[in-house]
């Protein structure tokens, strides 16, 4: 995505030490203004700790990095006005309501009572928590409470959103319902900057990402140009009885550009799944099953770290 | 990289904690009958037994002594054992953090808190022994010097919490808790000449209970409400000024280290 604007994040070397290990190690990137950015990565690979960085919840150890044309270092205040922070762990104010948490954060951005009522009012309309206004935060479900975060990160109409893992935890609905609030807010041309080591989560809501694994960046782009890079257009997963996989050797080989062999399926990277399948069927595998599916951000991942994303 | 705390941002803290006690005034009063039990149970009780210490009525002698542990105690509350759980298990100051608010505007907040909190119960409990002592006897205010009881008792309160905030920073399980209160607050509490004068005791445990902080906070509002007042009152104010202020910044720097990190 070239663009002439200035970045409104800018990451060069970026590293990030604690006293025994290096969670950042020398990333760089470019987030570009009404962007939705993702770092794409499983648990450990430093996406938390880059996110905390940029939210000066965690000082840079070395490396330049500037938000919204500031230096975290020395004018965190001034960055935190204009940022939105939802962290990966609720941090809501247990002992006051849910809009007295809304109206309080106000408070803490010098957001004048009559502005702040009017877009507490408004911000839980549009979290749907309405009914809820007056309610203990501890009476909430884990999604509703993730609804009130995002909806007090937005209180003071941030410039850049950031969100660590925004629906981890989360049932199906919730994460739906999450989904699409935030795809609004990308459409009103906010933007955001999210973590998540969920491929549909990526594929939905990032225009560009970054791709993290051991503290390291290691592939950016669009989710289509880094499937289309790394990955081929298909997939055909294939599972096999124990025996018949304990016999496998060399059997499947030339069918497809790469094999995967995972503990409990073998993926089979290909331009046409179905035609793959067919010559499977010729060479006379007995398969338990077969499912022919497009490439994902999943298989970006496999292939650039030869692990998979989720546990 | 401990900024200087901004007096409009830590007004916030004050805003908040009100905000809080809106949703549970109840405990409010916990702060006020505890000196005031103390008294009856201790002042009138132990103190109809035991006559005049030092030429005035045990309970003239008590009274500024329970003053002074009330500070200290609101400050155990709110200080120690409140801001552990929104330091550690509700994070709430993690949320604060992402907003322009900083760890030092966090921490002098929740001071001015203490002392705002602790101005009502002084303000309360004088009056309560003012009036107790002019109907029923015997009289606990013996001097117009009383009137700076008041702001004295805000002052301990603002070292007080100080000094929670500090050692609340040093807490790493709930277990500690126990440990600080039956070794160091309970003790305190029981020597600091809060209910006899420390003469009672030898020489050096003398010198000991001179390093307490109750002692001084206990010897300074006593002085106070008895008239009783000489230089040395000086010292415990230097004394206990010099420990907040040491308290404070510690504090605010093992905040920082385990906030921002």
């Amino acid at each position: 995505m070239p663009s002439t604007a200035e970045p409104f994040i800018r990451a060069r070397n970026l590293t990030k030490r604690f006293a025994n290990f290096t969670a950042v190690d020398s990333v760089s990137f470019d987030v570009q203004p009404g962007e939705a950015f993702g770092f794409l990565g499983p648990n450990g690979a430093g996406k938390t700790s880059t996110m905390r960085m940029i939210g000066c919840a965690s000082p840079v150890t070395e490396g330049e990095l500037h938000v919204i044309g500031m230096n975290p270092r020395t004018e965190a205040s001034r960055i935190k006005a204009r940022l939105g922070v939802v962290p990966q762990q609720d941090n809501l104010d247990a002992e006051i309501t849910v809009r007295e948490n809304l109206l309080m954060y106000a408070r803490y951005f010098d957001i004048p009572g009559p502005i702040a009522r009017r877009r507490a009012d408004e911000l839980l309309e549009f979290v749907q928590l309405s009914e809820r206004a007056n309610a203990e935060v501890e009476s909430l479900s884990g999604g509703m409470k993730r609804r009130l975060t995002i909806a007090r990160a937005l209180i003071n109409e941030p410039e850049v959103i950031l969100l660590d893992e925004p629906t981890t935890g989360l049932d199906p609905q919730a994460r739906h319902v999450i989904w699409e609030r935030l795809y609004r807010l990308k459409r009103r041309g906010a933007t955001l900057l999210l973590t998540t080591h969920y491929m549909d989560e990526a594929e939905q809501l990032c225009d560009r990402l970054v791709v993290m694994d051991k503290a390291k960046i290691v592939a950016e782009g669009s989710p289509r140009q880094l499937i289309e890079q790394y990955s081929t257009r298909e997939v055909l997963e294939l599972r096999f009885s124990d025996e018949v996989r304990a016999q496998l050797d060399g059997r499947l080989s030339g069918l497809a550009d790469r094999i995967e062999m995972l503990p409990d399926r073998t993926l089979l990277y290909t331009g046409d799944g179905e035609r793959t399948l067919e010559q499977v069927h010729t060479r006379n595998i007995p398969l338990e099953s077969a499912l022919v599916r497009r490439s994902t951000l999943e298989d970006v991942f496999l292939r650039l770290t030869g692990r998979t994303l989720v546990e | 990289m401990s900024a200087i705390p901004s007096l409009r941002r830590s007004s916030r803290m004050v805003q908040r904690n009100l905000i809080v006690y809106k949703h549970t005034w109840r405990v409010i009063f916990t702060g006020f009958f505890e000196p005031l039990f103390y008294l009856l149970g201790i002042g009138f009780g132990l103190g109809g037994m035991v006559g005049d210490v030092g030429g005035i009525p045990y309970s003239a002698f008590v009274a500024p002594g329970l003053l002074a542990t009330s500070c200290m105690n609101g400050a155990i509350t709110d200080g120690f054992f409140n801001i552990w759980f929104k330091l550690h298990h509700q994070k709430t100051y993690d949320g604060i953090l992402a907003t322009p608010m900083r760890v030092p505007d966090i921490g002098f907040g929740e001071m001015l808190w203490a002392m705002g909190r602790g101005s009502i119960y002084a303000a309360a409990f004088i009056s309560v022994v003012l009036l107790m002592g002019e109907t029923a006897g015997p009289r606990m205010i013996l001097s117009r010097w009383a009137i700076l009881a008041l702001p004295g008792a805000v002052f301990a309160c603002a070292v007080f919490s100080a000094m929670g905030l500090c050692a609340t920073t040093f807490v790493r399980k709930v277990h500690d808790f126990d440990i600080a209160m039956g070794l160091v607050v309970m003790p305190m509490f029981l020597f600091s000449g809060t209910f006899f004068p420390i003469t009672q005791f030898p020489k050096p445990a003398q010198w000991l209970i001179q390093v307490l902080p109750l002692h001084h906070g206990v010897e300074m509002l006593r002085q106070l409400t008895t008239g009783a007042v000489d230089v040395g009152i000086l010292v415990h104010i230097a004394y206990l000024a010099l420990i907040g202020a040491v308290a404070f910044v510690v504090a605010m720097q093992r905040m920082e280290r385990s906030l921002i990190k």
